[in-house]
């Protein structure tokens, strides 16, 4: 009875559990902060260096298809590398990254009407990798007709321009370059956040001189990026646009964007390269023979 | 005192220190152990602020700086543009440039800020920054190079394209500023005449002309403005001799082939035909016996100006020409070309049965002479003897001798009294099969010196060997053309302040058909 009123009357036992109560709180409190504050920059940043990354192994893969437009040579397959998503952090709470490739075929259509009323059209297949970031903002790269295209919820823009060569004489010649991606064994899709690879193989290709072109039509998603891609490269040319001596207008809509040519003869030279891509680990032989 | 020491004894004999002790040192060290993973571990990672994720992309379009924003995070409107071009320093923000497509009040990928700036020529640079406020971060910061640029171009035209009798025509050079960001000034363009092409007057719309260096100066040409400088010249009319080798070496076969090939040459206008080439042909050859008489002998009645009416018929009477045969006379064959072409000022010709047929164009700008043989020549010219020799090896080697003659018939050719080389004249040669002396006809014959051997020669005065008649038949147009058809002109944009974004057209040639 006497020991319960000794202990009654000391502190000795509370300061040891407001010490360890204050300890446990100080930790916490800065785990807090990091988690809550610095975590989602460090991630952010780490998410949008993968998004530089993916931009330079595009620059890689056009690399590649441009070898294969090169040499147009069969049965040379070249692989290069995406990489879908970044890692989370090793330590606290983070989420990964995710990203999926995909071959869409018939996504873009190029159309060319010549000033007797002749249409020709192409269907253009384009290799696209899209972001499923938990921090950054999200982004999409897109191979579409050789161009390479970066697009965004709020727009788009060409980050690595296709060939498109013109020349202003006494005529205007342009030579277009497309390369249509096609896929072979249903290779086409994949999703994930490790690298992998993308195989693509010269298929054939053809050519197509179009006198006198009225109009080119290029039916895509990402019109700001063609528009201010043709006008940048006609106006270079000496070209006007608008006022007295138009030689060309674009009109966007929401298929896509339409030049429009007047005052000038326009030869169109196009270089139609079929490009076959498979995603994925392996490569299947062309299963057509 | 007493109780003092009663209580550190009681102490001594309690244990609750200990344990209190022993407890904190116990959390100190598991707070040290947890600090200290969190310092190596978390802030190992950078503390620095957040900058702004975001790629800008600055360029100069024209008169324009352009900074495209190329993906990452949309940038506010107060995001700060520093500018400083030359001596101005300006301070903007997004919201005083950016052509908002989508009007979302942010710069957004695709979207661009615009500046329009002055042009001037000693502001060549422009710094520009993208401070994005949020984050007090640079995202952008370089120099830009301002070259404006000013496309000149320059044509060249001439009239009358073929001439008609007449030795003058116009040359019309005309400069053009196609396009750029400003009037181009100071600009300078090459007009220098060619050897043979004689300059006679000239008017210009602008600026001044040096006949002399060919320079002309502009001092100013707007935007789509054109200046023409009209340089009147005169044409090259034209003396040709063709020398033909009509010795006995050649085969009778390899005569026909050789007329044929000569006459389609005219007949398809390879020599023109349009009234400024005289052609005198001259054939040398003749007795085979060494004691014999050989020559050279003017064909078709004498020199004749080629035109639309006549040159069908003259290609037809080169094809009906006899072979002489016999020796290489060729000093005969120069000294009678050269009393053809000059007019005979030393009456030589009289007595001849080349009389009478001395040119009457000997005052035009341009002698070409033309030789075509198989062998090396082996007679030596008597004077008395009008046109006619005998065999070199009567006084030693044949053709030392011979040589050395018509070396001599070279410099009579070539004489002041009838005409020294000029300007435009040129002696040639063909040299078929393998018995000729291409290094002698080269170093010794051919004009102006240096000659050359190859093919295509780099200028005038060459010596072509060619395999055998066939072969001479079919090149033999080549030639012609090569003595004819001179591109003549080529002018030039030498200088221009400004970049010139399309170099093509600085440079044009063009050719005159005598």
């Amino acid at each position: 009875m006497k020991k319960c009123r000794n202990i009654k009357n000391t502190d000795d036992a509370i300061v040891g559990i407001v010490a360890s109560f204050l300890i446990v709180g100080l930790i916490v409190a800065v785990v807090s902060v990091i988690q809550t504050v610095y975590i989602p920059k460090w991630m952010e940043q780490q998410e949008a260096e993968h998004m530089e990354e993916v931009g330079n192994q595009f620059a890689q893969l056009k690399y590649a298809i441009g070898e294969h437009m090169l040499i147009k040579q069969k049965g040379i397959p070249i692989s290069t590398s995406i990489t879908l998503g970044s890692k989370e952090l090793p330590f606290l709470m983070s989420s990964r990254a995710f990203g999926s490739l995909t071959i869409v075929p018939d996504q873009c259509t190029i159309t060319v009407k010549d000033s007797s009323g002749n249409i020709n059209s192409f269907q253009i297949g384009v290799i696209k990798y899209s972001s499923a970031n938990a921090y950054y903002l999200n982004q999409e790269y897109i191979y579409e007709a050789g161009a390479v295209i970066l697009n965004q919820n709020q727009g788009n823009t060409m980050v690595i321009k296709p060939n498109f060569l013109v020349s202003n004489e006494e005529e205007v010649n342009i030579i277009f370059t497309i390369t249509n991606i096609s896929t072979v064994a249903r290779k086409n899709s994949i999703s994930g956040y490790g690298t992998y690879p993308i195989q693509t193989e010269f298929s054939n290709n053809n050519t197509l001189l179009i006198q006198n072109v009225s109009n080119i039509i290029i039916g895509t998603h990402y019109q700001n990026a063609w528009h201010r891609f043709i006008d940048g490269t006609l106006q270079n040319q000496g070209l006007n646009y608008n006022g007295y001596g138009t030689n060309y207008t674009i009109t966007l809509n929401e298929s896509g964007i339409t030049v429009g040519f007047t005052n000038t003869t326009v030869n169109l030279d196009i270089k139609l390269i079929q490009i076959d891509a498979q995603v994925a680990p392996g490569w299947i032989e062309n299963i057509k023979g | 005192m007493k109780q003092w020491t009663k209580h550190i004894r009681s102490l001594k004999n309690s244990n609750e220190m200990v344990s209190d002790l022993v407890g904190t040192i116990v959390l100190l060290a598991i707070a040290v152990v947890i600090f200290s993973s969190l310092y190596g571990i978390v802030f190992s990672y950078p503390f620095a602020t957040d900058p702004a994720k975001v790629t800008i992309i600055g360029t100069i379009e024209g008169d324009t700086i352009i900074l495209e924003h190329r993906g990452g995070e949309a940038l506010g409107l107060e995001t700060t543009i520093p500018i400083t071009i030359g001596d101005d320093k300006l301070t903007l923000t997004v919201r005083d440039l950016l052509i908002d497509n989508n009007g979302d009040g942010l710069w957004n990928i695709g979207e661009r800020l615009v500046y329009k700036f002055n042009y001037s020529l000693t502001n060549i640079e422009a710094d520009i920054m993208a401070i994005d406020v949020e984050s007090n971060n640079l995202v952008l910061t370089g120099t830009l190079d301002i070259h404006p640029e000013s496309d000149i171009g320059v044509k060249i035209t001439v009239d009358p394209v073929v001439s008609s009798y007449t030795a003058l025509r116009i040359l019309r050079i005309k400069a053009t500023n196609y396009r750029g960001d400003m009037n181009a000034s100071n600009i300078t363009i090459e007009c220098k005449l060619p050897d043979g092409i004689l300059y006679a007057s000239h008017i210009l719309s602008q600026g001044t002309y040096d006949s002399i260096t060919g320079i002309w100066e502009i001092d100013r040409l707007n935007i789509a403005q054109s200046a023409t400088l009209d340089i009147t010249v005169n044409v090259i009319y034209t003396q040709l001799a063709l020398l033909l080798d009509g010795s006995g070496s050649i085969t009778s076969s390899d005569w026909t082939i050789m007329r044929n090939g000569i006459a389609m040459a005219i007949t398809d206008g390879y020599v023109p035909h349009n009234g400024e080439v005289e052609l005198t042909v001259i054939q040398f050859g003749g007795s085979s016996d060494p004691n014999g008489r050989i020559w050279a002998q003017v064909e078709l009645d004498g020199p004749i100006v080629l035109d639309s009416t006549n040159y069908e018929t003259v290609a037809s009477q080169i094809q009906a020409i006899p072979q002489l045969g016999g020796g290489t006379a060729m000093s005969c064959a120069f000294r009678l070309a050269a009393d053809v072409m000059s007019g005979d000022p030393n009456g030589y010709l009289a007595g001849t049965p080349f009389a009478g047929m001395a040119s009457t164009h000997s005052d035009w700008p341009r002698q070409v002479v033309n030789l075509i043989t198989d062998g090396k020549p082996n007679v030596i010219y008597n004077h008395s003897d009008r046109y006619g020799g005998y065999w070199a090896g009567l006084i030693g080697n044949q053709y030392v001798h011979g040589k050395l003659d018509t070396g001599a018939a070279l410099a009579y050719y070539l004489s002041p009294e009838l005409r020294p080389l000029g300007e435009g004249d040129e002696i040639d040669a063909e040299a078929v099969g393998t018995q000729t002396e291409i290094g002698w006809l080269r170093d010794k014959i051919v004009r102006p010196q240096p000659g050359y051997d190859t093919w295509p020669p780099a200028g005038p005065g060459w010596v072509i060997p060619v395999k055998d008649y066939n072969e001479l038949a079919n090149t033999i147009a080549k030639q012609f053309e090569l003595i004819f058809n001179r591109t003549i002109i080529i002018e030039k944009v030498a200088s221009t302040p400004l970049d010139d974004p399309n170099s093509e057209n600085n440079k044009v040639s063009i050719s005159i058909m005598p």
